[in-house]
């Protein structure tokens, strides 16, 4: 399984993609710093950024991945390799790489400018939204067959968790304004943020 | 050495396999023939656990391969149609397959050596030719020495010297008392190769014979039309 692994990573890094993606973090994460002198300020922009891009280039990148692996799966199904260790090799590559670039875009910049719980806790939530993004970006691999209609799904997915969702919450946070259970909405939408 | 017993499988409405039983053992050379569509295929991938049957078992050396992975270092396999990662050289393929299966005894580059495919090395899989891709996948196919080797139709896209080349490595094979499960739609090809023939039709084994057994019933010495004529006193 290791040495699928490798090689899963090794792809990635050759597509160059990966890169472009991390230096576009840095660039963000260093010019807002940069331009911002109160650091939590600076975190806030960060986190918006965190929250639209780092989602989106994961579910779709991920997804497309997915796609393009279909040969490689298929060599490897007629090989003495377990099926499970086919499918946790990809799902760990691909997490391993993008967690990978998000830590040297953003995290490292965090790290230096707010050292502190609050740059943590941002860095650690980040990684975790790559994971489960590229976890959702695998199961619409596989609930789709055809391409077009999988990228689709992901793009719908990103869609709703990034902008729908929130605004779920805030028409129903309006909407029940009157009635005493508000004081519970602010805590859900900080946590869903 | 491989063993088949009602095996059973569609894909939504279509079925591919029905019932299917059949013990192959080892020494033999057999032809898997058939029309288009008749689950060939689908059976070679099934003793492959490329595709897992609806019903039944089947029996590698004795075990049930289900949910096994293990019995497959047994096996050399060279598909008909080799898909493999567009942007992986010949050598890295073939270097990743060797990672995987961890063969340790002397591999055998006799093919490699004999297609030639020293000169395309670095080449990305997407560039090369189909017949190409085939060599690649039948050097795949005999490199760890299996003693169980499955061939979809490996000649299909070969040039008449590469074909040559793997016909002379399959009989090669075949006299060193390996298992030879080959389908092929061009008869006259497999004439001096094999010692049994299967043949399918509309998912189910319509025979199973010996070259010799199927010779003394039909008076021919040719498997095509052997077969023919075979097929015409069935119906």
């Amino acid at each position: 399984m290791r040495g699928i692994t490798k090689f899963v990573i090794i792809d990635i890094l050759k597509n160059r993609i990966i890169l472009i993606y991390t230096l576009i973090l840095c660039v963000f994460s260093w010019s807002i710093f940069s331009l911002e002198d109160n650091t939590s300020k600076g975190i806030m922009s960060l986190l918006n950024v965190i929250l639209l891009t780092v989602p989106l280039v994961s579910i779709i990148f991920g997804n497309i991945y997915m796609y393009n692996s279909a040969e490689f799966i298929e060599l490897l199904v007629s090989q003495p390799v377990k099926r499970s260790a086919i499918w946790s090799s990809l799902f760990l590559g691909l997490t391993l790489a993008l967690n990978t670039s998000f830590f040297i875009g953003i995290g490292l910049p965090v790290l230096l400018f707010v050292p502190s719980m609050t740059g943590i806790t941002v860095i650690f939530s980040g990684m975790l939204i790559t994971t489960v993004f590229v976890s959702i970006a695998m199961l619409c691999a596989i609930l789709m067959r055809d391409k077009a209609r999988g990228i689709g799904l992901s793009i719908m997915i990103w869609l709703f968790l990034s902008l729908i969702y929130d605004g779920l919450v805030l028409f129903f946070m309006f909407q029940y304004a009157d009635y005493p259970i508000e004081n519970q909405w602010p805590s859900l939408l900080h946590s869903t943020l | 050495m491989i063993e088949l017993k009602n095996i059973s499988k569609s894909f939504g409405k279509t079925q591919a396999l029905r019932d299917v039983s059949l013990s192959l053992s080892a020494g033999k050379c057999i032809g898997l023939i058939g029309p288009n569509a008749c689950g060939k295929t689908t059976m070679i991938k099934s003793i492959l656990s490329m595709v897992v049957p609806d019903h039944g078992t089947i029996y590698f050396n004795g075990k049930n391969i289900h949910k096994e992975v293990q019995y497959k270092n047994d096996i050399g396999y060279m598909p008909q149609i080799g898909r493999y990662p567009e942007n992986m050289s010949i050598k890295q393929v073939i270097d990743m397959i060797r990672d995987i299966r961890s063969y340790s005894g002397v591999e055998d580059t006799e093919l490699y050596d004999a297609f030639g495919l020293e000169h395309f090395d670095g080449k990305k899989m997407r560039t090369l030719s189909g017949g190409t891709t085939q060599k690649v996948s039948a050097t795949i196919a005999f490199l760890f020495n299996p003693s169980v080797l499955i061939l979809d139709e490996p000649t299909a896209g070969l040039d008449p010297l590469a074909s040559e080349i793997l016909r002379d490595k399959i009989i090669k094979e075949r006299e060193k008392g390996k298992l030879i499960l080959i389908t092929s739609h061009l008869l006259s090809e497999l004439d001096d190769m094999l010692s049994d023939i299967i043949f399918m039709q509309e998912s189910e084994v319509i025979f199973n014979k010996t070259i010799t057994a199927l010779f003394d019933e039909t008076n021919e010495s040719r498997v095509s039309k052997a077969i023919s004529k075979l097929l015409k006193n069935i119906k």
